[in-house]
């Protein structure tokens, strides 16, 4: 896997996690002032730092053929969940992520809330807020950059795309001072749920072992055949919602009148 | 203390297997069967991309099945 693949790989799928954590951080900084909300923000990416930092070096002292196994392992099914979940949205079975209702609902609970200071922070409730939001969405920017860039080693690599991609978001989000709904963010899970599903199977074979025909070049083959397997997925999951929706029109009353 | 270390343990879990167990229990038997077959002298770099064309679409009909 080359540098730039895995900055892409990793870039895109913090971009999708920033954008979830930037709605709750405006939420918390709109509703509860912006202190708060940014103190409770860089705790939460201290944590993950922290853990990103401490984790590493140990995560590539492991031998390599051992590491792709486990790591690939991981990294294959969390990845085939986010391109399921992509799939499931794409054909309609599940509700698009949808910011603007998650940022209205989040600024709402929080305008509703009692407000006490705690140390130097002047709200508790709009740090947590904050601080829950980053860390939980950062959890698994924390485990792509540490899978990724630990099989390739290049931590900091992948940690630089991680940081590139929320620098980006955040600074959109606070320029706008609303939630980033025109994302394209199911596209890009998708895609990210691609890359994860594609490159955890390879590595996972590999650390077991396996050698692929055309080494590396298989990949040309994995990626675009896994992508397609999602689309064609989504695109049954549409057509049959589609003639579900003819068949309750036809046996309704109205239906029947037209 | 107990409940902080079971709350942590079932987010990590929600956060690798997500919402299918059994696709993720699928997937890992199929690493364990690509294992095994890497031991031998026959090619078992197919196991993963065919557990991935099974699986999937199965896991998805399930959840399309249930929501009709």
């Amino acid at each position: 896997m080359s540098a730039g693949a895995l900055f892409v790989a990793v870039f895109l799928a913090c971009t999708v996690e920033a954008v979830e954590a930037t709605t709750i951080v405006l939420a918390a900084g709109l509703a509860r002032g912006w202190r708060s909300a940014w103190y409770g923000a860089l705790a939460a990416v201290a944590v993950l730092a922290i853990g990103v930092a401490a984790l590493g070096p140990a995560l590539t002292a492991i031998p390599t053929d051992a590491l792709r196994l486990v790591i690939g392992t991981f990294l294959l099914v969390f990845g085939v969940q986010w391109l399921r979940k992509a799939v499931l949205r794409a054909g309609g079975i599940t509700a698009l992520h949808d910011e603007d209702a998650i940022f209205r609902a989040k600024l709402a609970t929080a305008e509703r809330a009692a407000s006490h200071p705690r140390g130097t922070v002047p709200d508790w409730y709009g740090f947590t807020l904050a601080f829950q939001g980053v860390l939980l969405e950062g959890t698994e920017v924390a485990f792509i950059v540490l899978t990724f860039g630990s099989n390739q080693h290049a931590i900091p690599l992948a940690a630089a795309a991680a940081g590139a991609a929320i620098v980006l978001v955040g600074t959109a989000g606070f320029a706008v001072r609303a939630p980033l709904a025109r994302v394209p963010e199911n596209a890009l899970k998708f895609l990210v749920g691609v890359m994860l599903t594609g490159f955890g199977a390879f590595w996972a074979a590999e650390g077991a072992g396996t050698r692929w025909p055309g080494s590396d070049a298989a990949l040309l083959v994995l990626l675009p055949g896994i992508a397609l397997l999602g689309l064609l997925l989504a695109a049954a999951l549409r057509r049959q919602g589609g003639a579900r929706n003819r068949r309750t029109a036809a046996s309704s009353p109205s239906g029947q009148a037209l | 203390m107990y409940r902080r270390l079971r709350a942590g343990t079932a987010f990590v879990c929600d956060l690798v297997v997500g919402d299918d167990w059994r696709l993720a229990l699928g997937l890992a038997a199929a690493v364990v069967v690509t294992v095994a077959i890497s031991r031998t002298t026959f090619p078992s770099w197919w196991v993963l991309p065919l557990a991935i064309l099974a699986l999937l679409p199965l896991s998805v009909w399930l959840v399309a099945r249930r929501r009709a």
